[in-house]
């Protein structure tokens, strides 16, 4: 029977928010012990691996061959018919960039973390937190069929999607069903997937969400698609989406499966409370997703370094209190609390444009020199050529 | 019949044990450890959210009658 163990921070999920906290903790000096519920840290991948890069050296993160599979060099976005509007790096809102090998970058992550003297030990599962007089003090964890109490001065709650920690720290993480989407994605190979281009096809393709293909080079992709759950009435509609949409374009049709990934990310507003006594949440399971594009990568990434220095100061100062540990809530929100607001109010419009005014929108603005890719500039553009369009949003013109 | 009487499980065949379900359930009734997935049908209310959001559609719901025993059906997908 495995003896009960302390820590000064113990982190439950070695994805990237929990090896970016383990790893900023440590090297402020707390003792850090990270627990991974599965096997093998990154696997299985659950994630379009498509992610921006100007945000990477603010958290200290080098940019590797060992992750990279391809720096492409804009986006495409299509419209329900395929017109085209193409956008590059920069203006893309940073959003592309690098389309990565998710398993060697969660283990590139983690391996940071080791180094800086995190403790990992994986297939451990929490199996709740432990409370005293309210305050969360660590985690029944279990591994290999023996349960075992892990006590701990902070606790980070990093266990994604399905984030547990939060529900049993009494922290309010439920989503409404139109602020999540489902999601399925293949590899596929022998496709015609433009290296230079992440893709991404709107409208009734996939109903408040999108299909994206994201290229890994010599004719592999990422073939994807998010479906909004309140728009799915009947089971496993999401790959009947996914399928009938490769089936229509010959270039995919042509291509074979090689992998085969799930999951469900949040298109909500920010959390109202992500701190609670002894605990914090970070990445998804703070629900710290762009509510339009559905990464969540950089924001788990810059949130976990601003957590993990903010838990590594409480437990010097022998206060992990609420209130102290406020300090990461106001960080993050700093960082990018306006626009994940300012993208749900968006994604609330655009999940009921119908197909034809997503043609209309995308024709105009890929027909016309945007100075800089905002709303502002695309709500003007379309104003200009179909004014009754724009109607609702005459407030932010 | 009530909805309490039928019977929800998840395919242990057709489960990419992603964990969608686990998020999706607005009363935490859905856990995951590891690669199983395990429903709490005290706290289920039948309310099949998970059944349609599941992406690949392996979550099933039926009359009692049709399955072997009852409380928690864990199923243990390829992968253990």
């Amino acid at each position: 029977m495995p003896s009960n163990i302390s820590c000064d921070v113990l982190i439950v999920g070695a994805g990237p928010a929990g090896s970016m906290t383990a790893k900023w903790a440590a090297k402020n000096g707390a003792h850090v012990i990270m627990i991974e519920k599965r096997q093998e840290i990154g696997s299985p991948v659950r994630c379009g691996e498509g992610i921006s890069k100007m945000w990477l050296p603010n958290v200290g993160i080098t940019p590797s061959d060992r992750w990279i599979n391809v720096e492409v060099e804009g986006a495409r976005i299509y419209s329900p018919s395929e017109k085209v509007f193409e956008i590059n790096e920069r203006d893309a809102g940073n959003e592309v960039g690098y389309v990565i090998e998710r398993d060697a970058f969660d283990k590139a992550l983690a391996i940071d973390a080791a180094n800086a003297g995190t403790e990992i030990r994986l297939k451990t599962h929490a199996v709740n937190v432990l409370k005293e007089n309210g305050k969360v003090v660590g985690v029944r964890a279990k591994s290999f069929g023996e349960q075992y109490d892990i006590h701990a001065k902070v606790v980070i709650g990093a266990d994604g999607f399905e984030s547990q920690v939060g529900r049993w720290a009494g922290i309010s993480t439920n989503l409404q069903l139109k602020d999540m989407d489902s999601c399925l994605q293949y590899r596929m190979t022998n496709v015609d997937s433009d290296v230079r281009y992440c893709d991404f096809y709107l409208g009734t393709v996939a109903p408040g969400g999108y299909v994206w293909v994201f290229p890994k080079g010599d004719g592999v992709a990422n073939v994807g698609i998010g479906v909004q759950v309140s728009k799915l009435k009947n089971p496993a509609e999401v790959k009947g989406y996914l399928d009938r949409w490769i089936d229509h374009h010959p270039g995919y049709a042509k291509g074979k499966k090689i992998d085969m990934v799930a999951g469900a990310v949040s298109i909500s507003p920010p959390l109202k409370q992500t701190v609670a006594d002894g605990v914090m949440l970070v990445g998804d399971a703070a629900r710290m997703i762009d509510p339009i594009t559905g990464g969540g990568i950089s924001t788990a990434c810059q949130a976990g370094k601003i957590a993990g220095e903010v838990a590594a100061r409480a437990v010097k100062e022998g206060n992990s209190s609420a209130a102290r540990l406020m300090e990461y809530d106001r960080g993050w929100r700093v960082l990018f609390e306006e626009k994940q607001y300012r993208n749900w109010l968006a994604k609330e419009k655009l999940v009921d444009l119908p197909d034809d005014v997503f043609d209309k929108v995308i024709e105009v603005i890929s027909g016309v020199k945007l100075e800089k890719l905002n709303v502002l500039n695309i709500l003007k553009a379309v104003k200009l050529k179909y004014p009754e369009l724009t109607r609702e949003f005459e407030k932010f013109l | 019949m009530s909805r309490r009487n039928l019977h929800i499980s998840s395919s242990g065949e057709v489960c990419l044990s992603c964990g969608a379900c686990v998020g999706i359930c607005p009363l935490d009734a859905i856990y995951l450890d590891e690669w199983r997935i395990t429903f709490d049908e005290k706290t289920c209310t039948r309310c099949q959210i998970c059944l349609k959001a599941c992406p690949v559609g392996a979550i099933t719901i039926g009359p009692v009658s049709c399955h072997h025993g009852e409380g928690p059906q864990p199923f243990f997908p390829g992968r253990a």
